[in-house]
């Protein structure tokens, strides 16, 4: 039950292997599998969804507001009489780049600040960790309310709202790697070889620390996912007319007596993709680093 | 000693592992016994599967990934390989004890010492409050703990390494079994402490007709307490002697090795430490025929082809070589 | 035990003072004054003496240091201003929100250990059976479900086609308990999943985790059965940790009260902040972040005293 100490991982030969063995990584797990393939049905149906369905998100059919399944409308419409079909579909593109976008700057946020942080040691250090131990304090999604309400609404605001949250993570993962790997012998070498510590830090620190990361990524891409949707659903994502998951459940709601269809799809979508993520980050964790085999997502 | 009436009788035993890479036999086709009042040392290498064999004879390996593949273990005729749950549930612990190695993790952390000393007390003779708690001190004090009455409240990481495995001790002695298995009783431990515990283990034998299994990798041990020893190679026994017959006349390569790579007392002259050439065979990669050849300087062409059982080559005395190295 | 305390006390005060500066800084960030543009219906912009008494009154014209000293000196007495959308008091409000709130949590607490404790043992015990594949899905799904979504479909189900429990609304306990506890059905259980999930998650991994230690061997080779192993000798080392991820469930728990008060209507803090955040209301919101970092520090230090009580290796350590 005690801590055990951070694990060392080996560096990847290549980009190339390392990604192979990433793949091996999921696929050899059965629901991380599963994940992966939804993850890329959703993306597909991202991309090339719009050119298969005949609806656009923002048309509206004032002859069939609020109708239920139809041969034109596969899914039925909305109160103002737009294709809930294309809607979802315009929605899996708002989350998906919101999703992978807000993840990718927290985590390159984290990585700058973590490895910072790692590397200087000292007061940097110690100041950094307190801010990181503020920001577990607040349930992120007040915080993210609160800036994105303070910023203004808008999706731009809330990809760095929540940045501005999703980074603390990823800078504790890489100042601990970073301790670590900062005493290896090869680091030590690279040192006496007069390499400058920017150097050390890209070419030798980061390809250490990507297993974890990309666990990390993973999860978080769940977790903003889930976060979007709930600031759209809320008021303050996406503006109108734009599609969003959890924008259309907001109206749903509203229609749930009439119209339940129009609350359980969006809902339905958010979940699987969600979970399809965590599926997937699960797998890595387990293939990438046995020791936390089982582990749950909340580990402090 | 080898008159007295025999206690557990185990023939042919073979443990299985499952491993990612495949499977492992651990133990292969071992077959000893066990007499009253008997110390009997296992002794080998680490990995050689002699913690499995003693692991096996409780039916305690644990499963996935290990299993019992054949065998039998008869104890006083009833074999516990076969004996249903509840057989061998109130033989575990009772009637056989096991002392476990690595005292530090083999105590819960989270429970008093007094309340791990009283389990198989209370499982087994149904003692309750008092009685229990009486026993218990004595226990303690049998093993040399002072206060026994206030560390009895105490927890496994406010003793010290040499007291824990001095409560282990008093764990197993509790019911009075007929058999102690310890699993390397003194492995990290100083060696005026290991002496003790030895002793303390020995008196046990002494007085109640215990039979003792000792395992260990420590031939000092195995030459100062065992009667008997059973020499065990990459899951095998490949020698079984008396203890002095052994160390006077040992006759398979392996024991000759080993006994030439530690320090002797007994031997006048500073004989030059001789270690084994090589490492133990790699259990996924078995070698074929017998599984010592790689490292034998005594290797003929049939143990590369053909494993040798254990065979008899004096009162007494057996070993699993198709050469009879004498001495 | 008191030194133990202590430390983590002052780190608590560290945080909790971090946290204040951040809360400011968020406020600060608003753009332009987040009281002017609140009150830009109420009052005529253009009167330049109008806004400035307004400005003055909430002490805008001072430098930022000086209205930082000054916020955090009445917050601290307890005066922690009026609210900017109905002109009560911040404090009075926040105490009268409270106890929907609270009582949210509680049932929402009572929930997650509830499924989630026994979950994670059957499927530690139970590994890899259909069993407990069944249960690992069902705690992803537990944690990835939105609370909003979940909060939709069971109102739909149960209050819209199988009219069982009320759709919506907020009776206090001591009213009609009754009506209370029926209303509140619902809204804490789809508060307690996500919860239910993780602690079903870290209660597997814990428990496997413990089975796996030699003293549970040497239970075994003492005799006990398997239950009596488990009952006996692998659940209390396996719940203590588990400790923890109560308290950060807790913690964690205002964040989906936001969408359980507002799609049950019940009149909580989580309703009070999000129509806060609507409303630029930000003394109502700082005063949200805040008891929200206190309520966090709190339990924090409760799980770590509570954690010392229990596992005696800690108990030696303070």
């Amino acid at each position: 039950m005690t801590e055990a100490a951070p694990a060392v991982y080996a560096p990847p030969a290549s980009s190339k292997n390392a990604a192979l063995a990433l793949l091996r990584a999921v696929t050899s797990h059965r629901l991380a599998t599963v994940g992966l393939v939804i993850i890329v049905f959703f993306c597909l149906m991202a991309a090339f969804g719009p050119l298969v369905i005949p609806h656009g998100p923002y048309e509206q059919d004032l002859y069939a507001v609020l109708s239920g399944p139809s041969a034109s409308h596969w899914l039925g419409t909305d109160n103002l009489g737009r294709d809930l079909l294309a809607r979802v579909v315009y929605g899996a593109r708002v989350s998906l780049l919101f999703g992978i976008g807000s993840t990718a700057l927290s985590a390159g946020l984290g990585i700058v600040i973590g490895l910072i942080a790692g590397f200087r040691g000292g007061i940097v250090d110690a100041v950094i960790m307190r801010i990181t131990d503020a920001f577990l304090c607040f349930p992120p999604l007040i915080f993210i309310l609160a800036m994105a309400a303070a910023l203004g609404p808008g999706l731009h605001n809330v990809i760095l709202s929540f940045a501005l949250f999703g980074w603390t993570g990823f800078a504790r993962i890489i100042r601990g790697q970073v301790l670590l790997v900062r005493e290896l012998p090869f680091i030590e070498a690279a040192r006496a070889s007069g390499l400058s510590p920017a150097r050390i830090m890209f070419a030798h620190v980061l390809p250490n620390t990507l297993a974890p990361i990309i666990v990390a990524v993973t999860i978080t891409i769940g977790i903003a996912i889930l976060a979007e949707s709930g600031v759209s659903f809320l008021g303050l994502g996406v503006q109108p007319p734009t599609a969003s998951w959890g924008k259309e459940l907001r109206v749903g709601f509203t229609y749930l007596e009439s119209t339940p269809l129009i609350s359980i799809v969006p809902g339905l979508m958010i979940t699987v993709i969600v979970i399809a993520f965590n599926f997937v980050g699960d797998g890595l964790r387990d293939a990438l680093d046995p020791r936390l085999k089982g582990a749950g997502q909340h580990r402090e | 000693m080898n008159d007295a009436p025999e206690l557990l009788s185990v023939r042919n035993l073979t443990v299985d592992f499952a491993t990612a890479e495949g499977l492992i036999t651990a133990v292969d086709n071992v077959s000893f016994d066990l007499r009253e009042g008997e110390i009997l040392a296992l002794v080998g290498e680490s990995g050689c599967g002699k913690s499995a064999t003693a692991l096996a004879l409780l039916r305690l390996i644990a499963n996935p990934p290990g299993r019992i593949a054949s065998g039998s273990v008869a104890f006083r005729g009833q074999d516990l390989l076969r004996a249903s749950e509840d057989e061998i549930r109130d033989i575990r612990g009772n009637r056989i004890a096991m002392i476990f190695q690595e005292p530090m993790t083999s105590l819960n952390p989270v429970l008093t010492v007094g309340r791990q000393i009283g389990e198989p007390l209370m499982l087994h003779e149904g003692l309750r409050e008092e009685a229990l708690l009486e026993k218990c001190v004595k226990l303690l004090e049998s093993v040399s703990i002072p206060e026994p009455r206030r560390r009895m409240g105490g927890y496994p990481h406010q003793f010290s390494g040499g007291m824990r495995q001095r409560v282990m001790i008093a764990m197993g002695m509790g019911c009075a079994p007929d058999i102690i298995i310890a699993d390397e009783p003194t492995t990290a431990l100083d060696v005026t402490i290991q002496a003790q515990l030895l002793e303390l283990l020995r008196q046990q034998v002494e007085t109640h007709r215990t039979a003792l299994m000792l395992i260990t990798h420590n031939l000092g041990i195995v030459a100062r307490y065992a009667d008997r020893v059973n020499v065990m190679y990459a899951g095998r026994i490949v020698e079984s002697a008396g203890a002095d017959d052994l160390y006077e006349r040992p006759r398979h390569p392996y024991t000759i090795g080993l006994l030439r790579s530690v320090p002797r007392l007994d031997q006048p002259t500073a004989a030059k430490l001789v270690p084994i050439p090589g490492q133990p065979p790699d259990a996924l990669r078995m070698p074929q025929g017998c599984a010592f050849h790689p490292r034998c300087p005594f290797a003929v062409a049939r143990c590369r082809a053909e494993a040798p059982a254990l065979r008899e080559v004096g009162a007494g005395h057996a070993i699993a070589c198709w050469v009879d190295v004498d001495g | 035990m008191g030194r133990f305390i202590g430390v983590r006390l002052l780190h608590a005060l560290v945080i909790l003072a971090l946290v204040t500066v951040l809360v400011f800084i968020i406020a600060q960030l608003m753009p332009g004054d987040g009281v002017l543009a609140a009150m830009a219906g109420s009052i005529d912009m253009s009167d330049a003496s109008a806004v400035e008494r307004v400005r003055k009154q909430y002490g805008l014209d001072q430098p930022i240091l000086v209205q930082f000293g000054d916020w955090l000196a009445r917050f601290v007495t307890g005066d922690w201003g009026t609210s900017i959308g109905g002109g009560e008091k911040v404090y009075d409000m926040f105490m009268r929100r409270l106890s929907p709130t609270l009582e949210l949590f509680l049932g929402a607490t009572i929930w997650s250990i509830g499924i989630g404790i026994p979950a994670g043992i059957i499927g530690a015990l139970k590994r890899n059976s259909a069993v407990d594949v069944a249960l690992t899905t069902g705690t992803m799904i537990g944690v990835s479900i939105p609370a909003f979504w979940e909060a939709i479909m069971l109102i739909y189900l149960l209050a819209v086609i199988f009219p069982i429990l009320p759709p919506s609304g907020y009776v206090p306990f001591f009213e009609d308990p009754w009506l209370n506890i029926k209303s509140m059905l619902l809204p804490t259980f789809v508060l307690g999943t996500h919860s239910a999930g993780l602690l079903a998650r870290y209660v597997r991994s814990s428990l496997l985790e413990v089975l796996g230690q030699d003293y549970i061997r040497t239970a075994r080779a003492k005799g006990f059965s398997e239950r009596a192993v488990i009952v006996l000798h692998a659940l209390k080392p396996a719940m203590i940790p588990v400790v923890t991820v109560i308290g950060l469930a807790w913690a964690h728990m205002l964040g989906g009260a936001f969408f359980v008060e507002v799609i049950f209507a019940i009149p909580g803090l989580g309703r009070m902040s999000v129509d806060a955040i609507f409303q630029k209301d930000f003394p109502v919101m700082q005063a949200t972040l805040i008891a929200v970092t206190l309520n966090v520090l709190l339990v924090n230090l409760l799980v770590d005293i509570l954690y010392g009580y229990l596992d005696p290796r800690i108990r030696v350590r303070r």
